[in-house]
This record gives structure tokens, C-alpha cells and sequence, in this order.
């Protein structure tokens, strides 16, 4: 007596190699998504980081400008601010990545800039700082201002 | 032989809600990013106004100190800037014969910033011998 043979339907050649190209496509998309994802989480995180690092430089470099009787520009990556009382307080761009600032007690701070150069000029009245941009910051003395102003 | 539909893995399913999630957590992070910088940039430009504010505010401390006045004046501002719910005030009271001090406070709709201006008796000539920028 013969034995029954059972068919098992399958799948045809077209079909695989369909299935296996739509499945490369959708591997190389999720790698791609998720390398996007781990890359923007960094990226934020570092622009969030340089951002407040510059923020808090900028901001200690206008408290220092805003109340200085002479500001002095050696070359544009360093000044000094002279405060109206006397006290020295100096600036200083390495070249490549840090801020850094000297008061008249000795004490020193730094900053990351994050790759940003900056360069320092000034009119008398006020610091610039350029960062390369179209559109540099002016950072100006209240002390100075008003000697200009005065009759 | 073919498994039931009650029986699939849900392979596919799985991945698309996986990549899915992955979109959406990159696209939230995008937005926050995009949002906080936004959010930076308005409040760059606010207090660049307000130091503009402070300055024209010392210049009128300068000139009400020169001319012995003391206590506290509203400034009047350009109609632009009134819309903007801008307001600049200068407090100015007296410390000794030769020396006065100048509160300039200037303040937008949700934004705030001051200064404190010392003045000294320098020749006959009252001269801002000190500028404090506060918060």
C-alpha cells in the first residue's frame, strides 16, 4: 500500500528574496534610526553643555566690562579690564578652546568655548567680541559711557 | 504547516514599534533642543533690550544727580517699547554730601534687570565712580 505523501506549501524563490530585501531595508532603517537617536542625544547634551559654559563667561565678562574705568586690548586674545576701583582683572582666549580669567587676587577661571575662537577689540567704550560670526558681541562700560556723555 | 494567526510571533510588529519609538524619542529630543534654543535666543534678545534700558536709565541718573534731585522717577519710554510692557525706573538717594546712589531697574513683560550706579563728588562734577549690574 503506497504511503500518503504530504505537501507542504512553500515559498517560491521571488518570495524570499523579497522578503530578505525588505528586511535589509528595515535593518538598515532602524540602525540609521537609532544611530540618529544616540547622535542627537549627544549632540544635545554638549550644545546644552557649551551653551551654558559661554553664557556663564559672557556673563562674568560683562559684569567685569560693565563697571571698568580702562579696558585694555594687549592683542586680540587677551585684555584687561581695570575696574573703578583700581582692581586689574585680565582675559585670555588659548587659541583654541578655553576662556580663562585672572582677577587682581590671583584667582583663576575657565571655560570650554567649545571650538568657537573668539577675538577681542574694543573702542574705548566697549569690548567687542567676535566669534567669527556676522554678528559680534558688544559688551559696553556704564563707567566709560557716561565720561563720553558728560559735558 | 502554516502556524495559526494566534500563534505569530509578531516580529514585524515588534520592530515597527520599536523603530517607531525610536522616531518619536529622536524627534522629542529635536524639539527640545530646537525649543531651548528658541527660548535662549528670546531671552538674549530681552536682555539686551534691558541693558539697553539700564544705560539710557544712567544716563538720566547722571543727569538728575547734576541737577540735585533725589527719589524716585518713572522714565518715559518710546511707544514700542510700552508695548512691550517696558517700564524704567531711577531711585536715586543721597549717602553723604559727596557721594549719592542711583537704583536703575528696568523691566519687560516677564523679565527683569538692575543696576546700582554710585555717584562721587569729583571736581565740582558729580561722576559715576561705580556700576553694580544686578539680576
Amino acid at each position: 500500500m503506497p504511503r500518503s505523501i504530504s505537501i507542504r506549501p512553500g515559498f517560491t524563490m521571488i518570495e524570499i528574496m523579497a522578503t530578505l530585501i525588505l528586511l535589509g531595508i528595515f535593518f538598515e532603517a532602524s540602525v540609521k534610526v537609532f544611530n540618529s537617536t544616540v547622535l542627537l542625544s549627544s549632540a544635545s547634551q554638549d550644545l546644552c553643555d557649551h551653551t551654558s559654559q559661554i553664557d556663564s563667561a559672557m556673563h562674568q565678562l560683562r559684569t567685569d566690562v560693565w563697571n571698568c574705568a580702562a579696558i585694555t586690548v594687549a592683542d586680540p586674545k587677551s585684555i584687561d579690564v581695570v575696574s573703578a576701583g583700581g582692581a586689574k582683572t585680565s582675559w585670555q582666549f588659548d587659541g583654541k578652546n578655553h576662556l580663562s580669567r585672572t582677577d587682581a587676587d590671583g584667582q583663576s577661571a575657565r571655560w570650554d568655548t567649545g571650538g568657537i575662537e573668539l577675538a577681542f577689540s574694543s573702542d574705548k567704550v566697549s569690548l567687542t567680541i567676535s566669534d567669527g560670526t556676522a554678528s559680534p558681541m558688544r559688551m559696553t562700560s556704564q563707567i566709560l559711557l557716561a565720561r563720553t556723555e558728560a559735558p | 504547516m502554516r502556524t495559526s494567526p494566534a500563534n505569530r510571533p509578531g516580529f514585524a510588529m515588534v520592530t515597527a514599534i520599536m523603530l517607531l519609538s525610536l522616531a518619536a524619542i529622536t524627534v522629542t529630543l529635536l524639539g527640545v533642543t530646537i525649543t531651548n534654543q528658541v527660548r535662549r535666543t528670546e531671552m538674549a534678545a530681552e536682555d539686551a533690550q534691558l541693558r539697553q534700558l539700564l544705560s539710557a536709565g544712567a544716563a538720566v541718573a547722571q543727569t538728575r544727580v547734576a541737577s540735585n534731585s533725589s527719589g524716585r522717577f518713572s522714565i518715559s519710554l518710546p511707544d514700542a517699547l510700552k508695548q512691550l510692557s517696558a517700564e524704567l525706573t531711577v531711585d536715586i538717594h543721597d549717602v553723604s554730601p559727596a557721594q549719592k546712589i542711583a537704583e536703575v531697574d528696568a523691566s519687560l513683560d516677564n523679565h527683569h534687570r538692575s543696576q546700582r550706579l554710585t555717584f562721587a563728588l569729583q571736581n565740582g562734577a558729580w561722576q559715576i565712580s561705580r556700576a553694580d549690574l544686578g539680576m
